[in-house]
């Protein structure tokens, strides 16, 4: 066997991992919990923004869809990371991965299998969306326009960073209770940074020429905010968004690829990781 | 087929595996012996890339993992010492995955004929982890066979069997052999090592304290042979007559059964002919008794390493 079709071997274990895990998540409750969580939301959000129209006697309402949009991939997206947390922790702790690994399975087949099984995942979910909100444009005449689908293009990246979060934080850990722990721990540290750095922000600093603490504890969470803002993939989201509002595609451009980026240290932080710590219970 | 070199591996200080150089030829049944904790599992994992070793090199057909992995892993067979499965899959659909993994060609056939050989046919569609744990050691053990490879490394197969499930595992196994494969077998049942290996290595404390065919082995322990005798009757003066002789450790008459300890560094049964001929005995029938494996192994790991490998063994 000659080093492409090493590569080929490996690409065929690479997607029979994706479509194991594909399967099974298919046949499972969480997907459609999600998917209904997240129309239902669409559905509450966009009948409110037809009473706001309804009761100001407007024609038009610009981007009724972004928020129920931006709810749904905040919600799918969450669903996959966790899935994604939950997937490589419990294969070790049942040692089916130890099984995996006896035959032609790698690092690299195996994380690129439960990556393209989660992120395969989302695309099939994001379609559900568009043709949802589609459907509910065309019943209500709310303009449909072709930005969405540039949000939805970037969601996928977006998705993907999280599940690539998710698969990285679930090699560190033996256990599904601990990955999921390690990643909720780390979803509350970057609320609670942002939350921090707005309630003291909203509190005024009166400088009298001695140090103040209050004006120390906002540099270091606005400083620490700017962190997690090239570190969490909701950010990215957000300035993607903006972007296609204000119309900027070099802006939408750099978003998009540094997403990809993004996804693609996670991925190669989780296959050195899984070669490090094995893959034994 | 198998070749270690100077492997180890340490845990945290703890050395697991020690300077393991071993070697398995082609077509051979290897049996892979010792006592728990001796280091036999870490080797296996080793073999198989799951531990990186700590120093030393692994080839399996002549080439290291790192060389070819994919080819390697697709002509090994390997089963666990656990038997792990998917909660969700069915023993078919289990099997059916791994034949997908290797890629093998007609696998509702591959599958149905291997089922049938482990008397597993009709729970087929049964979800494997619902099995009993001797079920699925052999849904285990077919699975490792499932892309008929050139190499099997099991690790205690039939540790988890009753005496109906080591017999079909063991007709397997001579099967397997037979068909020109080589098998590497790690276990602590001797007695099973002992009816299908070929060669065996035995573990202790981290090191391969031995590796050699089995009457080598036992040959190389053997300081006394034990010579039972059957005598019409045991003439008045023989015990005395023996004891005195250089080569005879012990004498002991029981009715007219004499049992004899004698030096094993040369053949001495004619003197002892010659002894009790001359005592007027008449010989009715006359047994060496063997070293069995199990005696062999307890000797090696308890006592005499120093037998086979001219010196101490470290505490």
């Amino acid at each position: 066997m000659n080093l492409s079709s090493g590569w080929n071997y490996r690409w065929h274990v690479t997607m029979l991992i994706q479509k194991r895990d594909f399967i099974s998540m298919i046949f499972g409750r969480g997907v459609y919990i999600v998917l209904s969580l997240a129309l239902l939301t669409a559905v509450l959000a966009l009948r409110n923004s037809l009473s706001f129209i309804d009761e100001n006697g407007l024609f038009v309402a610009s981007g009724a869809f972004t928020f129920p949009l931006f709810v749904a991939i905040f919600l799918s997206s969450l669903f996959l990371a966790l899935s994604s947390v939950a997937t490589i922790a419990r294969e070790r702790d049942q040692g089916t991965m130890e099984a995996l690994f006896y035959g032609p399975v790698d690092s690299l087949s195996y994380v690129l299998g439960k990556y393209l099984a989660q992120i395969s995942l989302y695309v099939l979910m994001a379609i559900v969306y568009m043709a949802g909100f589609f459907l509910y444009a065309t019943l209500t005449n709310f303009t449909f326009s072709l930005s969405l689908l540039w949000v939805i293009l970037l969601s996928i990246l977006v998705a993907s960073d999280f599940i690539a979060v998710g698969i990285f934080l679930s090699t560190l850990s033996s256990k599904v209770r601990t990955a999921i722990l390690l990643f909720l721990s780390v979803v509350l540290l970057f609320l609670a940074i942002e939350v921090g750095q707005e309630i003291l922000l909203a509190i005024p600093v009166q400088s009298n020429g001695y140090y103040n603490p209050l004006l120390f504890a906002q540099n270091v969470l606005t400083f620490l905010n700017q962190i997690v803002a090239w570190l969490s993939p909701i950010s990215y989201l957000n300035q993607g968004i903006e972007a296609i509002r204000r119309g900027h595609v070099t802006s939408y451009l750099i978003i998009f690829t540094i997403s990809l980026i993004y996804t693609l240290i996670f991925l190669g932080l989780s296959v050195v990781t899984l070669e490090r710590k094995g893959v034994r219970k | 087929m198998i070749q270690t070199e100077r492997l180890c591996k340490n845990y945290n200080g703890f050395a697991a595996v020690k300077d393991v150089t071993l070697h398995v030829e082609p077509n051979e049944v290897y049996g892979f012996l010792g006592p728990n904790g001796a280091g036999k599992t870490t080797t296996i994992l080793m073999l198989l890339g799951i531990e990186k070793p700590t120093s030393g090199q692994v080839f399996l057909f002549g080439q290291s993992l790192r060389e070819n992995y994919f080819e390697i892993k697709h002509r090994i067979g390997v089963l666990g010492e656990h038997q792990y499965f998917y909660d969700d899959m069915t023993a078919r659909e289990y099997l059916g995955f791994f034949a997908d993994l290797y890629r093998v060609e007609n696998k509702e056939e591959r599958i149905e004929s291997l089922l049938e050989l482990v008397d597993l046919r009709q729970f087929g569609n049964v979800r494997a982890r619902d099995y009993s744990r001797g079920m699925q050691q052999k849904l285990g053990m077919i699975r490792a066979l499932i892309h008929n490879p050139e190499l099997l490394i099991l690790d205690e197969p039939v540790s988890a069997l009753d005496p109906y499930g080591i017999l079909e595992i063991r007709h397997l196994l001579q099967e397997q052999a037979k068909q020109g494969k080589t098998v590497f077998i790690s276990s602590h049942i001797l007695s099973e090592v002992e009816q299908t290996a070929d060669r065996v290595g035995i573990m202790n404390r981290g090191r391969l304290v031995a590796e050699d065919s089995l009457d080598n082995l036992k040959l190389k322990l053997r300081q006394q042979v034990e010579l039972e005798l059957e005598l019409q009757e045991i003439p008045p003066q023989l015990i005395e007559h023996l004891s005195p002789l250089e080569f005879v450790h012990e004498a002991i008459g029981n009715g007219n059964k004499l049992s004899l300890k004698l030096d094993a560094t040369a053949d001495f049964r004619p003197q002892i002919f010659a002894a009790i001929s001359d005592d007027g005995g008449v010989i009715v029938d006359m047994r060496t008794k063997e070293m069995s494996l199990e005696e062999a192994f307890v000797t090696i790991t308890e006592q005499n390493v120093s037998l086979l490998t001219g010196t101490e063994v470290e505490a």
